[in-house]
């Protein structure tokens, strides 16, 4: 049995028993649905990688020793931040944020920074905040010292000493301990409702009511004991003679999902909203404030566009099938087909990302593919006066192969994408993927049971004719394809080659702020704080001497000195490069507070002094000593703040920084550069390689799917330059516009070829059709089989173009691109298909000629 | 206020008097305050901290200390690694409340001696996770003491409660609370808990292998563990090598002078 006498079978078999096959499917698709509760939406730049990609690996790493580097900035202005009342209202926000906000690692203000000063022969250590008398304002002295101390200027205070920085680190990692305290702080704080505790508790409080009902007591909710973990702290370690074995396991501790970052930030806004006044005007920004923003962004335009794409199916279906059957039998599969896909992602613990934010309304606009050739070809049987069984059965023969091999390519173009490094795209193609054939197997099995349950239609001459209306408008172009075949492939050759130079002009970009309009807080924010600190994005140089003690020693500290001038001097492109600090800062401090004669800037000049000045910023404890190195002073961590631009740029930057720190700090050492900056240039740069692998990994697996189904090499080859050249033409117009390639638009490609090659199999397997079985003329063949076609790939490359450019309406400017690019993009494949397709039959059979003689 | 008391890193940082039957928790801990603990001491103990990735560094101290009337005088050397050697600390801790504590460092290659401010007690000391409030005597005047409601623990200690009189005490020492299990037998605290004023951390005191040496009990063994929200940050485990109890000692060892001297 062939393929084509199975799908017909299982098409019959379900008109044959429509219940049954209703109710199978609403059952698996009900099973496959459970699990939207387990989904979540996580955009944050950690979920970008697989666990064990170098680079999250050294993130982590880096987390495990210093913890968090994307911090939230809170700017605060006023005209008298040396103020006593400004302090007293800065330690209020301080202590607020540190007991109330969820998830919270640590908070550094002028309020709790550290602080050393020498005054006469007295050496006073302490936090800055002390400072600050309780009337009036800080003395002359001090106010000059701390505007122009590296240690705070653009890092906690502006030059100009108008703006004050609250620097809020989430935690890296969560525990259940911080889970239990984050639930009693948003209890606290009005984000979580007390009552809101989880079902699990729900069921153990509710078991021990019952007991204390039953034993004729009063219910106590139970006490909190000290619990074993913390007992153990109290066990002297007596293991401290033996060495420390080191392990290379891959960390699996779990960083704070999209969720979690988000109830941290929602604390900070509640206080942010409660503090705000004139003199204490607050702003923010940082990674996850611009995280949340565009999750918000992403949430209400997922929304928006199923909802739009929804409409705009039910009317396009309704005006060109004029069945209510039409348009509700194709949007249930279609819905139900989303949610199993969904619910599957829930099961796999697959966030939605970034990127697969675009699969619900990309799926109803793939999933109705198949419903309009298979209802199309139906109806116009049907309106010919065919009978039920025999219209099925014709529809499933004319078109249920076509449909299997054009879910299979469309398929393979999602699948393309799996081989990307970057997770959200590669969960995208599996995912995709699973969607498309899942909607393929819901059309075969309930378009002929809603058929043979509901169908009323009688003979319609009209829809006939409406329907051969749309084969006239095309066949014409088709015929003289046939005719011109030189002219067309030789327009095709023209088309190449003025697309060359927008193809080499093409760039790539990630830039998130550029989401948002001009009037966006958040763009505001950010903006403006770069433009008084530069000092929104942070970029970590971990220098590993491996050796203790081994950062401590002049030579080093003068190579650290002298690599922070380097990168502060740095003029990059659009990058600004605002302050850079380490452990060589409070090492100026200490040794020009202690020797009156050394001058600032200056570090001790033997290895000796630098440990021994050390002790004296040991005095902050571990807490203080570990945010800028080990406790063996081993290892140097170097923070580089730079403003927020696009990640092509820090590409570059982290590049020459890198280049430099290794010249700077020798082969001994390895330098390690990490941080968000550096996950998202890893990021763009894996762009450029995925797309290029992705666009490669589709052609080939399309292109043996063309060798399949044509059953001839050379023609299935050539089949794919009506699918490669409207892409290649987008993405030269695309570097002719100056619209780069971004985390949307490398999408692009893989998704329109896996559509584009949708009208290709239908046309090319049509023509095929009437050449050797019917053994017609190719111009008679080419003419019957576009006319077969025609309407269903019109409508179909409407319905998807419409659906596409339901996209321009997100609030997101790269989505939008995106969507009306690949609105674009279908409509070009449709008129390469109608031209290329009949020029190259032309060509092959002229060679075919050619070879026989 | 007093002055630093180094002494009572290594042997105990919390001490008891033989007397456990007074009536109020305040009165108890102040005998512990007051009991005998020798006219002199010398100490010499290797400090090792261990971070959360539960690498070591090893460090030795040299600590001197002697009593005068109620008052003391306290020097530290530090004595390994190499570099830090004869680099030290000198503390004059006075009886009198009303009288600020004194205190100089000494860096030997920068050779200056510097007075260090002392209002601040809540700072670590050489990198331990002992403050220098830890180390001193007990500053009985700055907190209530209370039984904790189970007075009694399992093991048999005294369960007491410390709670700072002002939100000025909990900014000179870091606490907001501090538990303390006392042995009567031994007549020393075995166990603390510190309740820092920063939300989630606390800190984990124990002593063990106490040893008596001239009628003064003396932990051979102690450790301190900073935790933060139940996960451990770092801790101090100090290893006492040699004790001395009543040996005399020059007074000009408990100077400035003293301390560029060296030991």
């Amino acid at each position: 049995m062939n393929l084509k006498n199975i799908i017909v079978k299982i098409a019959l078999l379900a008109s044959q028993k429509p219940i049954i096959t209703i109710a199978m499917v609403v059952l698996f698709a009900a099973f496959c649905s459970v699990g939207l509760s387990q989904l979540s939406v996580n955009v944050s730049n950690d979920k970008m990688f697989k666990e064990d990609d170098p680079t999250l690996v050294a993130y982590k790493r880096f987390q495990k020793q210093f913890g968090r580097d994307d911090i939230v900035i809170v700017a605060i202005n006023s005209d008298d931040v040396f103020s006593a009342n400004f302090m007293r209202q800065l330690r209020t926000f301080h202590e607020e944020v540190e007991q109330s906000v969820p998830w919270l690692d640590d908070v550094t203000s002028l309020a709790n920074v550290d602080w050393m000063i020498a005054k006469g022969d007295l050496l006073q250590v302490g936090e800055l905040g002390d400072e600050w008398p309780t009337k009036g304002e800080v003395s002359a002295e001090i106010k000059a010292d701390v505007l122009n101390n590296p240690l705070y200027q653009n890092i906690l205070i502006s030059e100009d000493g108008k703006t004050t920085l609250l620097v809020l680190r989430a935690l890296a990692f969560e525990s259940a301990k911080d889970i239990a305290i984050a639930k009693n702080r948003m209890a606290n704080n009005g984000v979580l409702k007390k009552e809101d505790v989880g079902f699990g508790e729900k069921i153990i409080q509710l078991h021990d009511e019952f007991n204390a009902y039953l034993a004729g007591e009063e219910y106590k909710p139970p006490e909190k004991k000290e619990t074993l973990a913390t007992e153990a702290f109290f066990e002297i370690d007596d293991n401290i003679a033996k060495p420390v074995e080191s392990t290379n396991k891959v960390d699996t501790s779990k960083g704070l999902n999209t969720a979690q970052l988000n109830q941290f930030l929602q604390a900070i806004n509640h206080l942010v909203d409660k503090h705000q006044s004139d003199n204490f005007a607050i702003r923010l920004t940082g990674g996850p404030v611009i995280d949340k923003a565009h999750s918000d962004a992403i949430h209400a335009d997922v929304l928006v566009l199923v909802a739009l794409a929804l409409l705009v199916i039910m009317i396009a279906l309704f005006i060109l099938l004029r069945s209510w059957l039409a348009v509700f039998a194709p949007l249930l599969i279609i819905v139900i087909s989303v949610s199993s896909t969904l619910g599957v992602m829930g099961f796999l613990d697959m966030p939605i990302s970034v990127v697969s934010q675009a699969l619900p309304p990309l799926l109803l606009t793939v999933g109705v593919l198949d419903s309009v050739h298979l209802l199309g070809i139906f109806y116009l049987l049907k309106g010919k006066g065919n009978a039920l069984e025999v219209s099925l059965k014709e529809t499933f023969e004319r078109a249920g192969v076509a449909i299997f091999y054009t879910s299979l390519t469309t398929a393979a173009g999602f699948i393309s994408f799996t081989i990307a490094r970057l997770k959200p795209i590669s969960d995208f193609g599996w995912i995709a993927a699973f969607g498309v054939m899942l909607v393929m197997l819901f059309s075969f099995l309930l378009i002929p049971a809603f058929l043979s349950l509901f169908d009323k239609a009688q003979k319609n001459k009209q829809h006939v004719k409406r329907w051969e209306t749309f084969a006239r408008l095309i066949t014409p172009l088709a015929i003289f394809a046939v005719k011109k075949h030189y002219a067309v492939l030789g327009g095709v050759l023209l088309v190449i080659i003025m697309g060359v130079p927008g193809i080499l002009q093409l760039n790539y970009s990630h830039n998130v702020i550029t989401w948002f309009g001009e009037d966006a807080q958040i763009k505001k924010d950010t903006l403006s704080i770069d433009a008084e600190m530069k000092a929104t994005v942070p970029l970590e140089v971990v220098v590993d001497t491996g050796v203790e003690n081994g950062i401590l020693t002049p030579d080093f500290m003068a190579r650290l000195q002298k690599f922070q001038k380097y990168a502060e001097s740095l003029n990059f492109k659009n990058v600004g490069v605002g302050r850079v600090n380490s452990l060589v800062n409070p090492l100026e401090r200490i040794h020009s507070q202690l020797d009156s004669n050394a001058k600032a800037n200056v570090i001790p000049d033997t290895e000796a002094l630098i440990q021994q000045e050390i002790l004296l910023y040991e005095g902050g404890g571990a807490k203080e000593i570990e945010r800028l190195t080990d406790r063996a002073y081993s290892m140097a961590r170097i923070t580089i703040r730079l403003t927020w631009e696009d990640a092509r740029e820090y590409v570059e930057l982290k590049e020459q920084l890198l280049k430099k720190a290794q010249n700077l700090f020798g082969n001994t050492t390895k330098i390690i550069v990490t941080g968000t900056v550096d996950l998202v240039s890893t990021g763009v740069i894996d762009i450029i390689k995925s797309m290029k692998n992705s666009y490669l990994l589709a052609t080939i697996l399309i292109g043996l799917m063309l060798i399949v189904l044509l059953k001839r090499v050379a023609f299935g080859l050539a089949c794919l330059a009506p699918n490669l050249l409207p892409i290649y033409i987008v993405l030269s117009l695309m570097g002719y516009m100056g619209i780069p390639i971004d985390m949307f638009t490398v999408l692009l490609g893989g998704i329109a070829l896996g559509l584009a090659v949708d009208d290709t199999v239908h046309l090319t397997h049509s023509i095929f059709n009437e050449t050797h079985q019917k053994q017609a003329s190719l111009m008679h063949a080419v003419k019957e089989g576009v006319a077969k076609v025609a309407p269903a790939i019109v409508v179909t490359t409407a319905v998807i173009s419409i659906g596409f450019s339901l996209f321009a309406f997100s609030s997101i400017a790269p989505l939008s691109v995106f969507g009306l690019l690949l609105c674009l993009v279908m409509i070009l494949a449709l008129v390469c298909d109608v031209l290329v397709i009949p020029a190259l039959f032309r060509l092959f059979q002229g060679v075919a000629n050619a070879s026989k003689k | 206020m007093r002055t630093l008391s180094y002494l009572y890193i290594f042997c105990a940082l919390f001490v008891v008097t033989p007397s456990v039957a007074e009536n109020s928790a305040n009165q108890f801990m102040k005998v512990v305050d007051n009991r005998d603990r020798g006219k002199t001491s010398e100490i010499i103990s290797a400090v090792v901290l261990i971070d959360k990735g539960n690498k070591r560094t090893k460090r030795t101290i040299h600590v001197l200390n002697k009593k005068y009337g109620k008052d003391e005088k306290n020097i530290t050397f530090l004595t390994y690694p190499p570099r830090l050697k004869n680099t030290g600390f000198l503390a004059y801790d006075w009886a009198n409340p009303n009288k600020a504590n004194d205190a100089w460092i000494y860096l030997s290659n920068l050779r200056k001696v510097t007075r260090l401010a002392t209002s601040n007690r809540a700072d670590y000391f050489l990198g331990t996770d002992f403050t220098y409030g830890d180390m001193e005597r007990l500053e009985v005047e700055d907190y209530e003491y209370q039984y904790a409601e189970k007075k009694l623990s399992k093991e048999g200690f005294t369960v007491l409660d410390a709670t700072p009189k002002s939100k000025n005490i909990i900014n000179k020492y870091g606490y907001k609370k501090i538990r303390y299990w006392v042995d009567d037998k031994k007549k020393m605290t075995i166990k603390a808990k510190f309740w820092l004023k920063d939300a989630g951390w606390i800190k984990y005191f124990k002593v063990s292998d106490i040893k008596n040496y001239s009628g003064v009990w003396v932990g051979g063994k102690e450790q301190m563990v900073l935790t933060k929200e139940d996960k451990k940050v770092h801790s101090t485990v100090l290893l006492i090598n040699k004790v001395t109890i009543n040996k005399p000692l020059d007074d000009t060892l408990f100077t400035t002078h003293g301390l560029e001297s060296g030991r």
